[in-house]
């Protein structure tokens, strides 16, 4: 582990044993409203509080003496002290204490927020300059993510005020999910069957190159919601005097210019990777191609395409994980998804809804991300012999 | 028959060919001979028409090139570049059978193929599943030239094929790449900067200048001294010593000196090493005769340093 790596590390361990020490981990309300009561680690996790302090001290250890195989270690240890900070919190929230009021609710404290920066700084540290870095941090976070979803399903966290939203529109919930998760990906589809044959297009007469990603990147610039606006006029106009458009559903609110914009952003990160694949390309690769007599059909498909793929994919990669935050936007126009849930948790002052709506967001962002990541990753080392 | 006739070729202001002509005859294996940058690429690239002439034609079996389809033009001329151009999403035998496949040959007739040409090129057959960054420069530029022979064109044109494979695998690639052409008479342009090989292979030698000609004839024709400076000076001094090597002990092989032993210094040389070889060895003990034998070892007959004298460029000298 390099120096610097070191120094991010024991920093975020020492977060780890303050956090512990000082900070709440849960916040106790009445009801809904009322401002609540903070509750510390040390009344929160008894003596388990003791563990996970002596665990993070291990782990400041671990870097210290640098021993062999240290990496694995302290990996093990950040989730174990993860896992029993969940196991504890189930355990003590389930107390009677807190099921005296009936409205009253429990809320993740700012410690449970300080532990997880905390262990992110420990794993980056933990992985700095290593070749395989962001693979290690994936599968780190991949069982980060099943564990907390575990705890979930168990029921130990069935008190905490988010499950309790949860509970309360677990209907719609799976919903918007739903929703959200189809809006984000057929945009970027439909982003892919007209971005890639515009990069293309850009690729190969390169003088059509300036103005089409002027209008391109003039499309990013504008700020999302703004382009939601400019969209939802004419669409609406549109539709007031097209019956058909009408009649298939089309209008200036709801699905329909959520889509339009999603696809517009889509469109950005698709055609530069577009272009940047292909011109990556060794042009002699492409000459040899000729020299052989392939056509320049058969050049393009089995040639152009399949060597570009990685860098196209790190466009939809980018696509993707963009569009899945960006269509929290629809949620203001009725096009649902985790959107609706969010506004309607800001609407309300309720941070445990605006949870609800942010984690699945992430986690829907996160494993998008990991699967493509992982696709560029296989695809490479096994095509190309490059390993990353 | 490849013919080219006045071609001009200029990159932007760049004039990479001037008023170039050569004419290689079918079955002629015609190596292009010269420095860096001087055009020998350009000229490859004009005739399988990846790069248009300035101006010229190009003929190709008394047709010009622009007559021709340009994709089956492109599918009868095996192509080695000079970089091995394998194309890394490929394994190797993705890469030899390109052609055979766009030419729809049987799998069976594909697979034979490839065994065939692995076997030609030295290389081993489990190599097949090895993607190219899997393999050596050497084996790289191997596969490429099994890619160019792949669909048994009758027309090769070979930019460097042999330049980054070491020393030993190159002198029996040369040899086996002499031996097939004796036997298939193909009809070659072989690109290399290589003296040596040149005089190994060709059948003729054109020696370029930058952007021109400067001189050309068979490896015997430059012995003599009526070439100009900068042909001289590009074969080297040493030009005749190298010559040598194209030639094999059995072709000046003296019978019946065997019988007068004592004049035999009892060194031996087989009858098929090469003329430099058997100098090599007199040289470096300093007596001026072998023995030659067979493939059995059985004495077949002596030579001495006065047959190489006197029998070698006899026809050349002036
Ligand atoms: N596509 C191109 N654009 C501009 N100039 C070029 C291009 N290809 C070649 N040239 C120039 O033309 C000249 C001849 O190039 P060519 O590749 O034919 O040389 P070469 O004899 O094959 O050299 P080498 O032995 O180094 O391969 C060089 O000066 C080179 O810089
Ligand atoms: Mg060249």
């Amino acid at each position: 582990m390099p120096d610097s790596g070191k120094k991010i590390s024991i920093l975020g361990a020492f977060i780890l044993i303050l956090s512990f020490l000082l900070l709440s981990f849960a916040e106790y309300r009445p009801n809904r409203v009322l401002s609540g009561t903070n509750i510390g680690a040390r009344e929160l996790f008894g003596s388990g509080c003791f563990l996970l302090i002596f665990l993070s001290i291990l782990i400041i250890f671990l870097i210290i003496t640098n021993h062999k195989g240290h990496k694995l270690i302290i990996t093990v240890t950040s989730l174990l002290i993860m896992g029993l900070v969940l196991y504890l919190f189930g355990i003590a929230i389930e107390k009677e204490t807190f099921n005296i009021i009936p409205n009253g609710r429990i809320s993740l404290g700012i410690g449970f927020w300080a532990i997880f920066l905390g262990m992110e700084m420990v794993m980056s540290g933990c992985f700095k300059g290593d070749k395989k870095c962001i693979l290690y941090r994936r599968v780190f976070y991949t069982i980060l993510f099943l564990m907390v979803f575990v705890f979930l399903l168990s029921g130990h966290l069935n008190n905490l005020s988010i499950m309790k939203e949860f509970f309360n529109r677990s209907n719609t919930f799976f919903r918007q999910i739903r929703r959200h998760f189809s809006l984000s990906l057929f945009s970027v589809i439909a982003g892919l069957i007209i971005g890639i044959p515009i990069g293309v297009l850009i690729y190969k007469e390169r003088k059509m190159k300036s103005t089409i990603l002027f209008l391109i990147n003039l499309g990013q610039t504008i700020p999302t919601l703004s382009l939601l606006g400019i969209i939802m006029v004419p669409l609406s106009l549109l539709s007031q005097q097209n019956k058909f458009l009408k009649d298939m559903g089309i209008s200036g609110v709801g699905f329909t210019p959520a889509f339009i914009v999603l696809v517009i952003y889509a469109l950005f990160p698709v055609v530069h990777n577009t272009i940047a694949g292909l011109k990556m390309i060794d042009y002699e690769l492409l000459e040899t191609a000729a020299g052989l007599g392939m056509k320049n059909n058969t050049i393009f498909w089995k040639i152009q395409l399949p060597l570009s793929l990685p860098i196209i994919l790190g466009g939809i990669r980018i696509a993707i994980t963009q569009s899945i935050g960006n269509t929290i936007l629809a949620g203001l126009i009725g096009g649902g998804g985790l959107g609706s849930i969010i506004f309607l948790g800001l609407a309300q002052a309720a941070p445990d809804l605006i949870l609800l709506g942010v984690i699945p967001l992430i986690a829907m962002a996160f494993l998008m991300d990991s699967v493509i990541s992982f696709l560029i990753f296989y695809y490479k080392k096994r095509y190309l012999g490059l390993a990353e | 028959m490849i013919e080219l006739k006045n071609v001009t070729k200029k990159y932007n202001d760049i004039t990479a060919l001037k008023n170039f002509s050569l004419q290689i005859p079918e079955g002629i294996l015609q190596v292009l001979l010269g420095p860096s940058g001087c055009g020998k690429s350009t000229v490859i690239k004009l005739i399988n028409h990846l790069i248009e002439p300035t101006s010229g034609e190009i003929y190709i079996n008394n047709k010009n090139i622009n007559e021709f389809n340009l994709i089956n033009l492109r599918r009868g001329i095996g192509y080695v570049i000079q970089s091995i151009g394998l194309f890394p999403h490929y394994n190797v035998y993705e890469n030899i059978v390109i052609v055979p496949r766009l030419l729809k040959w049987t799998k069976n007739d594909i697979d034979r193929r490839v065994d065939y040409l692995l076997d030609l090129v030295g290389l081993n057959r489990n190599y097949k599943k090895k993607y190219p960054f899997e393999l050596s420069g050497g084996e790289g530029q191997r596969v490429g030239v099994a890619r160019a022979l792949a669909a048994d064109p009758p027309i090769l044109l070979m930019d460097e094929p042999f330049g980054s494979v070491d020393p030993l695998n190159r002198e029996r690639l040369q040899k086996e790449f002499y031996r097939i052409q004796r036997e298939l008479k193909k009809t070659v342009l072989f690109v290399t900067h290589d003296v040596e090989e040149a005089i190994r292979l060709a059948d003729n030698i054109a020696v370029m200048k930058p952007g021109q000609l400067a001189s050309l004839g068979s490896p015997w024709d430059f012995v003599t001294d009526d070439k100009e400076d900068y042909v001289k000076e590009f074969l080297g001094s040493e030009y005749t010593l190298k010559l040598l090597t194209r030639f094999m002990v059995q072709d000046i092989l003296v019978q019946e000196k065997i019988k007068s032993k004592g004049y035999i210094h009892g060194f031996q040389v087989k009858k098929e090493n090469t003329l430099s070889s058997a100098l090599s060895l007199m040289i470096s003990k300093g007596i001026d005769s072998l023995e030659v034998i067979d493939e059995q070892e059985k004495i077949v007959g002596s030579i001495t340093f006065e047959d190489i004298l006197k029998n070698v460029f006899r026809d050349t000298r002036k």
